[in-house]
């Protein structure tokens, strides 16, 4: 649906809050009738949901031999005394 | 090598800090690279996908920040400014390494090329959670799908929060582009997740 691909690019503005006056109200208005379109919203709501949480699972400190490896070669650079 | 220890208190400010790295106060410089390593190393991670490319970004990015100190206008926070040279050598990175550009149908936003078939809503199904290790799995593969300058701009406003006119300016991209890839990343990983509980659906596991 044609239609809907058009409302489907104005979803991120949505979601982030960007999108105001006519364009807004008429996002809300296809909203009230459109099912598939309310589901394309959630669901792009629940991925971004779930890749910050992904990320966060990710989240590693630096091992300490990158770490020293960092400092030792920055003193040799720029440190030498 | 030796753990090299802080010798600088943590209340010294990086305003601070930066002042005295700019008058070639070395441990001034040495305690914001403790300060901020943390976050560039995970940005590495993030970005390029493995901890040995995300160990030589974090390297290559204080080398590079080192010589270009002086340049530092302090116009944005000095973080921001160590994600921009971040973001821009692991650019150089993927393209060296030719990380994937495939398997990604609709980077140019055309709305028929856009089209995806209707998914129902799952975005209350107890199984869109990362508990759920095929969810997870399939998550991490579809990120890594993305190309880079996606996957970057992506990372940059959705997990690490920048503002568009912020990473704008980190990658010289107009506000439209920005927005654009952002839109465009979100739709793709949501696509490849409708796929997965379409799937289930189908075959009545969901």
């Amino acid at each position: 649906m044609k239609c809907c691909d058009d409302f489907k690019e104005l979803i991120s503005l949505y979601l982030d809050g960007e999108l105001g006056g006519s364009l807004l109200s008429a996002l809300e208005e296809h909203f009230a009738k459109c099912e598939h379109c309310v589901a394309t919203c959630r669901t792009v709501k629940k991925t971004i949901v779930l890749s910050r949480q992904y990320f966060r699972l990710q989240y590693r400190a630096v091992p300490k031999a990158v770490s020293e490896r960092v400092f030792f070669t920055l003193r040799v650079r720029y440190h030498r005394k | 090598m030796q753990q090299i220890p802080a010798k600088i208190p943590q209340a010294i400010t990086e305003k601070d800090l930066i002042r005295r790295a700019k008058q070639n106060d070395y441990e001034a410089f040495e305690e914001l690279v403790r300060r901020n390593q943390a976050r560039i190393y995970n940005l590495g991670l993030k970005l390029l996908g493995n901890r040995e490319d995300a160990a030589d970004l974090l390297q290559d990015t204080f080398l590079r920040a080192y010589n270009a100190l002086q340049q530092f206008e302090e116009k944005s926070a000095f973080s921001t400014w160590l994600y921009r040279i971040a973001t821009n050598l692991a650019f150089m990175k993927m393209r060296k390494k030719k990380l994937p550009m495939a398997h990604f149908t609709n980077p140019k936003g055309d709305g028929d090329a856009s089209f995806t078939p209707e998914y129902p809503d799952w975005s209350k199904n107890p199984k869109a959670d990362l508990e759920n290790q095929e969810l997870k799995a399939l998550l991490e593969e579809s990120i890594a799908m993305l190309p880079g300058k996606y996957r970057t701009v992506f990372i940059l406003h959705d997990i690490e929060g920048f503002s568009t006119q912020e990473i704008g300016r980190m990658l010289n991209l107009s506000n439209s582009a920005v927005k654009s890839r952002v839109h465009r990343s979100r739709l793709f990983l949501r696509d490849k997740l409708s796929q997965y509980f379409h799937a289930g659906a189908k075959a009545g596991v969901n």
